[in-house]
């Protein structure tokens, strides 16, 4: 990717968000009956995304996971394969690295952080390999494997919560006990900890990797040209099951430092599912345009809307419902883009 | 150049004076043929000739430039199939136009439901039970399309033409993919048919078809009728000729002095193919039985009309497809259990007849295409990481070495024109020096400059002691690079010929089957 390519990813981008900015202020200015709400609305927006150290810290910490589902959902793109089961292994992997946290009695601080860790990897891939293998084994399409998946993540992770790893004492709010130990926090002030780094840590390493690697350039290459790879000695389904387990673990790490930290958990709750991390990083990959250290600007987006609609609801008494509109036009403007003339600029 | 219809006053269709082009080239040039009614009728020509076109043309899928299309003497004009159709005249495809879930009756009645909203099921079963028994082409209306052999589906194919009311009936390449009595039962089917009346004409190679089931015979070259005949007063020998054209009855010029080379590597056996049969996707058979030996230090060409299995059997050699029988070895070593890239380091280099989709990644960088399979090797790739300067490096090296132009280090694959792509692949895959190149149609879409280009690298593989196998549909092609010319029909290779005896005629009537009678 050279330079006026990336020029013109962004250009695409800053359209995408004009546009989904525009009609959502004609939302906002239609749902409040007033044509200056739309002005109110995002100048909270604004305020409560960057207004502020508070609000940056806020806007970072939404940012961190969808970071690690962002580029998670990238890899997998890289393959040729959509990865809409991030939010299941978001899960997954979010109460494989709660348990180890709590349940690793005796062991220090920073093993227990690194056990966590590692187990939320590992459960993310487990729970993404099965798409994969059904697909390249049985021929099951990814995407609906992977929502019926979700589901079916959803569904165990809230059940064992309540159940056998549910914490006596948190009564009807259930969720598993304390972890054990928590990421060291980034400011004595603020509610941002070392899982932002780790995060970018990680797109930097995956986007090298991809770029730079024999495994990113098999990857690169089975996605972009699967019989080609496959006439030149590439084996194509081991390639896209290893391309979607690297993306179950990346999203799996999302879930472990969600709860690994000081916010928001530091453990998993039963409605931990539906955070709707997973879903983002769809949102965070496509608006990146398949670029992976386009993850980096799209996921800080994504992470300013969220903490700006909290602030908006707050403030002006818009429905942080609409920057979901917003995010959903968003998406509209950019998939359009991507679905169709897919890597013409290329 | 009278059809020969003189005895039959009103011919059941007319083409007069048709042509079509497309840009600059020039598909039909003033065709005419008049179809007797109840007649069966082939039209036969090499690819390219013009006889799809032709068929496309009376069947409403294109619209001719000029001439004009008469059905009962009366003149018509069609925008659309459904116009055709409308008019009486039937298609067969080669590919069929079939719904695999549903049933043969739901597939016939499909689009020409009666007069009714809603399908009635038992109703159309037993519409197409009492035309199949009528027209001789026994099926099970309740049977799923899916779970039917190529020969019934075909008869669905048909089916479908003859509950529309078809009375002009155009099977394209009927018998292509048919086992032999299969066809049998087709012939049989057709014969009926025109008997009672329905005028059929089909497409076909096989000059063996037309000899036996045809009643008259239209010979297209390059988009012009050659002839029109009854079959009573030709041969397959002067159809051949009318198809390739005359004075192609020379061997082609000797290329060179190589063919002892074999005797120079002793223990080097080359590529042995014995008795290999492969299957596609449907059962159908693609390879049948192939046996093949190309000897290091020399280029063998296989011949064939398309389809006839040149391609798949080198996707078998290159691993590609899977083999259901039969052994491949290279050098005396068996290469039945290796995986692509095993065959590959095993010493074969492949040139695919896919471009595009086969040998390279348009959206990728050249550098990256220039090592595809090769990337890692050490040359190439340390640590896990590519060594970005030495694919750049082998990138330029190469590009000069092959006069790939308009190469930029970064820019996709897809910034190359064809023939530099080709020249590209080429460069690629003889970087390796391989024991056996496989190159499929590896000139197709190329001007004369690189054609010229990639024919000289091929011999100078062989020369250098490789053994080359060439597919490929041009004749002309075949003939000038191989030193000896294997010829495949319906997925058997029919006979091996060497140099000297490989005129362009009696390849050309091995092809079509006019060899077989």
């Amino acid at each position: 990717m050279n330079f006026r390519n990336l020029l013109a990813g962004i250009s695409r981008a800053a359209i995408a968000l004009l546009v989904a900015l525009l009609l959502g202020g004609i939302v906002i200015a239609v749902a409040q009956r007033d044509a200056t709400a739309p002005i109110k609305a995002y100048s909270a927006l604004l305020a409560g995304a960057v207004g502020s150290p508070q609000a940056w810290a806020n806007t970072l910490s939404r940012t961190m996971p969808l970071l690690l589902t962002g580029i998670g959902v990238s890899v997998a793109l890289a393959a040729g394969l959509f990865n809409i089961g991030a939010e299941g292994q978001l899960a997954v992997g979010g109460l494989a690295a709660a348990t180890v946290g709590f349940a690793a009695k005796g062991v220090p601080a920073p093993l227990v952080l690194i056990l966590a860790l590692t187990a939320s990897a590992v459960g993310g891939a487990v729970w993404a390999f099965l798409p994969a293998y059904l697909k390249e084994k049985r021929g099951a399409h990814e995407v609906i494997t992977a929502i019926l998946l979700n589901y079916v993540a959803q569904n165990v992770t809230r059940y064992l919560v309540a159940n056998p790893l549910k914490d006596p004492t948190s009564g009807g709010n259930q969720r598993t006990p304390e972890v054990l130990a928590t990421l060291p926090r980034l400011s004595s002030q603020y509610d941002v900890h070392a899982g932002l780094i780790i995060a970018v840590l990680a797109v930097v390493l995956v986007a090298v990797l991809l770029a730079r690697s024999v495994w990113g350039y098999e990857t690169r290459m089975v996605g972009a040209g699967s019989g080609a790879a496959e006439a030149a000695g590439i084996p194509v389904s081991t390639v896209r099951i290893r391309a979607m387990l690297a993306s179950g673990a990346l999203c799996g790490l999302g879930g472990a430092v969600l709860v690994l930290g000081v916010v928001p958990f530091k453990s998993f709750p039963a409605d931990f599912y539906g955070a709707g991390y997973g879903f983002d990083g769809l949102a965070v990959a496509l608006l990146a345009g398949g670029s992976p250290f386009g993850v980096l600007p799209s996921a800080l987006l994504f992470g300013a809307l969220g903490a700006g609609a909290e602030q908006m609801d707050f403030d002006a008494g818009v429905p942080k419902q609409i920057v979901a509109v917003v995010q959903g036009i968003l998406i509209v403007a950019v998939a359009a883009r991507f679905v169709l003339p897919r890597w013409r600029k290329k | 150049m009278t059809p020969p219809t003189s005895d039959t006053p009103t011919p059941a269709v007319t083409l007069r004076g048709i042509g079509k082009t497309f840009g600059t080239l020039v598909a039909l040039n003033d065709v005419s043929v008049a179809l007797a009614p109840g007649s069966r009728h082939a039209i036969v020509g090499e690819n390219g000739a013009g006889k799809s076109t032709l068929m496309k043309v009376l069947f409403g899928g294109l619209r001719p430039d000029t001439g004009e299309i008469r059905l009962d003497d009366k003149p018509v004009r069609f925008s659309s199939p459904q116009d055709a159709i409308r008019a009486g005249s039937g298609m067969v495809h080669q590919h069929f136009e079939l719904i695999p879930p549903f049933t043969v009756a739901e597939n016939v009645v499909l689009g020409a439901e009666v007069g009714e909203a809603v399908l009635n099921g038992s109703e159309a079963e037993r519409l197409v039970g009492a035309l199949a028994a009528e027209s001789g082409l026994p099926i099970d209306p309740t049977a799923r399309v899916e779970t039917l052999s190529v020969a019934a589906q075909q008869r669905t194919e048909i089916l479908k033409a003859l509950y529309r009311k078809a009375r002009v009936l155009v099977l394209d390449e009927p018998t292509a993919t048919l086992a032999p009595s299969e066809a049998h039962d087709l012939w049989a089917a057709v014969h009926r048919l025109s008997g009672a009346g329905t005028t059929v004409v089909f497409i076909t190679h096989k000059l063996s078809d037309v000899m036996e089931h045809a009643q008259f015979v239209t010979v297209l070259r390059r988009g012009e009728r050659i002839l029109t005949t009854s079959v009573r007063e030709t041969s397959a020998a002067e159809l051949a000729r009318a198809m390739v054209g005359d004075g192609a009855a020379s061997p082609v010029a000797d290329t060179s002095s190589v063919v002892s080379r074999a005797a120079d590597a002793p223990g080097e056996t080359g590529l042995q193919v014995t008795a290999l049969t492969v299957r596609g996707a449907r059962g159908e058979t693609l390879v049948d039985a192939a046996t093949l030996t190309v000897r290091p230090g020399e280029i063998v060409g296989l011949a064939g009309v398309d389809g006839s299995g040149q391609n798949d059997l080198i996707e078998a050699i290159a691993g590609l497809r899977r083999a259901e029988r039969g052994t491949i070895t290279l050098n005396g070593k068996s290469l039945d259990a290796l995986s692509v890239a095993q065959r590959r380091m095993a010493g074969i280099g492949y040139v695919p007849e896919d471009r595009h989709h086969r040998a390279m990644v348009l959206t990728q960088s050249l550098e990256e295409n220039a090592v595809l399979g090769r990337h890692r090797e050490p040359a190439f790739a340390s640590g896990g990481f590519l060594k970005t300067g030495a694919l750049k490096a082998f990138l330029v090296e190469k590009a000069a070495a092959f006069d790939v132009r308009g190469v930029v280090a970064g820019n996709a694959a897809r910034s190359l024109s064809g023939g530099n792509q080709q020249k590209l692949v080429l460069a690629r895959e003889l970087s390796r020096s391989p024991a056996l190149l496989l190159a499929s149609q590896p000139t197709r879409g190329l001007d004369f400059g690189a054609t010229a280009f990639v024919h000289d690298a091929l011999k100078k593989e062989r020369d250098r002691g490789a053994a080359v196998l060439v597919q490929s549909l041009d004749l002309a092609e075949v003939l000038a690079l191989s030193d000896r010319v294997a010829v495949m029909l319906a997925g058997k290779i029919v006979a091996v010929l060497d140099k000297a005896d490989a005129t362009e005629e009696r390849v050309g009537a091995l092809m079509t089957g006019a060899d077989i009678r």
